[in-house]
């Protein structure tokens, strides 16, 4: 690519990745860790065979595609693999696309893992990075180059890092030995990649209390029939006292539809550009607001109990099938409640909904 | 021309620019990133001083200043005064040119001098005059500290300025200080003194303006 490079007064340099440039050095030391964990509730028996196949895959030194549907425990399957790893004084980081699911995430561990240090590395965060185990947004990773032993990525097929050259280079970058995907929704270069394989490929198909993956419900009608629509449903679910995400394309039609809907029923909404969105997330779980509108920011990582789902005009060209596997994901992740219900409001009839039906559907049956 | 890629989203610049731009290119951006830039030509009054505006500071050609200032990126250089060339040679014809000074430390820290690699694509005269002698960066500084800042600049050469007409350059105005202690500088030696600022902060045009364009939706 001819056009990303240019002779400076310093001599050539890459254009592309000029912002992500690392001054400080990072401490290399070894020390003792205790590595145990403490887990509050017992992992199932497909999970701890899938857990016991990728430590093995890891310690052999081989990269990973771990598939397994949303709210399998994707995280708690990897547990044991850290564990293994800190024992060993290995460095291990665990990237996530995005800003507010790593906050989440470092918490999680924080937990779990009660006797390291865990420190989370984000935009707002940045004063301390060193640590015993690294939990960062998949950008902050220029500053580890050639560092980690083991990376894990959530979820590689999110925004941004799906597609974009920048951020796979510099993750690329920044591991010695293997590297871990975590994924529902693996995209076709990742599955390129297996059939070549580069990676091997682990696929977990059951949650693990049994229960069944929820399958969206399509209403079909015209644009302004959609809305009508939406105005039932959410009558309906809130006299059941019920959350509720409605889910729109646009940052516009979010804020349009709140100034809609806020005189009828206490509701806020969400959109990558609010800039209280910890707050927001926390007021609505514990239940100040009966609904939510927002974007695709909450589409994934975010488990809020008792939920369920609308998404406005899924026609769009945002919701892609992952994004639509990955919203319709959010519905039934409590353990005393696991049923709720997805709709999707739609104009036309396309190929994304039809798939995402379809992949939901086999990994119940299988 | 300096290639056929826009510098900006690194794109082929036919790629998404408009039908025009088919047969005929004249810019080093595509005309969908050079239409997110906030070219609103604007003149407002720093006490006595009349200064032209070109960009409104916010958005996209903050980025892109950061991204050539901060992060050394040079080869933005001819991006910020590409589309006025003919019009600044044209309205300061006899005119010399002389730029708003940085430290000698920024600029080694740097590896070049970065205004006067943005002057250069107009083919003028540069008067190299003015200096400063101490690096304080602007960005933590409040207003009343601002104003200090004129202390640190200083004239040398002033033989260079007679009898010439003079365009003084600088890059960002936010408050205004270290213009202003410029322009007292040079202003009794030259026979004529206007100034130019590629990028201006909102605080100088007035509420009106600010809405209207919103409007637009620009």
């Amino acid at each position: 690519m001819p056009q990303y490079f240019y002779y400076g007064s310093r001599g050539l340099y890459c254009r592309k990745c000029i912002k992500f440039v690392s001054e400080q050095k990072l401490e290399n030391k070894l020390k003792e860790v205790d590595s145990e964990y403490f887990l509050s509730f017992n992992l199932s028996a497909e999970q701890k065979e899938i857990s016991q196949k990728l430590s093995e895959l890891v310690a052999q030194g081989k990269s990973v595609l771990l598939e397994a549907v949303c709210g399998a425990g994707k995280t708690e399957i990897v547990y044991e693999t850290i564990s293994l790893n800190l024992k060993q004084n290995k460095k291990i980081g665990f990237a996530i696309s995005r800003r507010q699911v790593v906050l989440e995430i470092a918490e999680r561990l924080q937990e779990v893992f009660k006797n390291i240090e865990v420190t989370a590395v984000c935009q707002g965060y940045t004063s301390k990075t060193s640590g015993d185990l690294i939990v960062c947004t998949t950008h902050q990773l220029y500053r580890y180059r050639n560092y980690f032993d083991l990376l894990i990525i959530d979820e590689p097929d999110g925004f941004p890092y799906k597609g974009n050259e920048v951020l796979q280079g510099i993750a690329k970058n920044s591991y010695k030995k293997s590297v871990v995907y975590l994924t529902a929704t693996p995209d076709e270069s990742l599955m390129q990649q297996v059939m070549r394989k580069e990676l091997s490929y682990l696929y977990l198909s059951k949650r693990p209390l049994g229960n069944k993956l929820i399958i969206p419900k399509v209403i079909y009608g015209f644009r302004w029939m959609l809305y009508l629509v939406l105005i039932k449903k959410i009558n309906d679910l809130i006299k059941l006292n019920k959350k509720l995400l409605v889910f729109v394309p646009t940052i516009r039609m979010s804020r349009g539809l709140y100034f809609l809907l806020r005189k009828y029923y206490q509701c806020c909404y969400m959109n990558s550009k609010s800039t209280n969105k910890e707050e927001i997330i926390e007021e609505f779980k514990s239940g100040k607001y009966q609904l939510c509108i927002c974007t695709t920011v909450l589409e994934r990582g975010i488990t809020i109990k008792g939920v369920n789902v609308i998404v406005m005009f899924a026609q769009h060209i945002v919701f892609d099938e992952a994004s639509l596997v990955q919203i319709s994901g959010r519905v039934g992740r409590d353990v005393n409640d696991p049923f709720g219900c997805c709709y999707f409001l739609s104009t036309k009839k396309t190929e994304e909904i039809d798939q995402c039906i379809g992949r939901l559907e086999r990994a119940n049956n299988d | 021309m300096i290639d056929c890629y826009c510098l900006s989203c690194l794109k082929g610049i036919r790629q998404n620019g408009s039908l025009r731009q088919l047969f005929y290119v004249n810019d080093v951006l595509c005309s969908y990133c050079r239409s997110n830039l906030l070219d609103c030509k604007y003149f407002f009054k720093l006490d006595e001083i009349t200064v032209e505006g070109l960009y409104l500071y916010t958005g996209k050609i903050r980025e892109l200043l950061i991204q050539y200032k901060e992060y050394n990126d040079e080869a933005l250089f001819p991006l910020f005064l590409y589309p006025y060339i003919k019009y600044i040679r044209k309205k300061y014809k006899d005119y010399s040119l002389v730029v708003m000074c940085s430290s000698q430390e920024s600029i080694l820290k740097r590896g070049f001098n970065h205004m006067e690699n943005m002057v250069d694509v107009l083919r003028m005269e540069v008067i190299d005059v003015l200096y400063k002698s101490k690096d304080i960066s602007q960005k933590h500084l409040d207003f009343k500290d601002r104003e200090k800042i004129g202390k640190y600049i200083h004239l040398k050469n002033q033989e260079l300025l007679k009898d010439k007409k003079i365009l003084l350059i600088d890059d960002v105005i936010t408050t205004g200080s270290s213009i202003k202690a410029a322009y007292r500088l040079l202003k009794p030696h030259c026979k004529d003194l206007k100034v130019l600022c590629i990028c201006y902060s909102s605080s100088f045009i007035s509420d009106a303006r600010i809405k209207i364009e919103k409007l637009l939706g620009k």
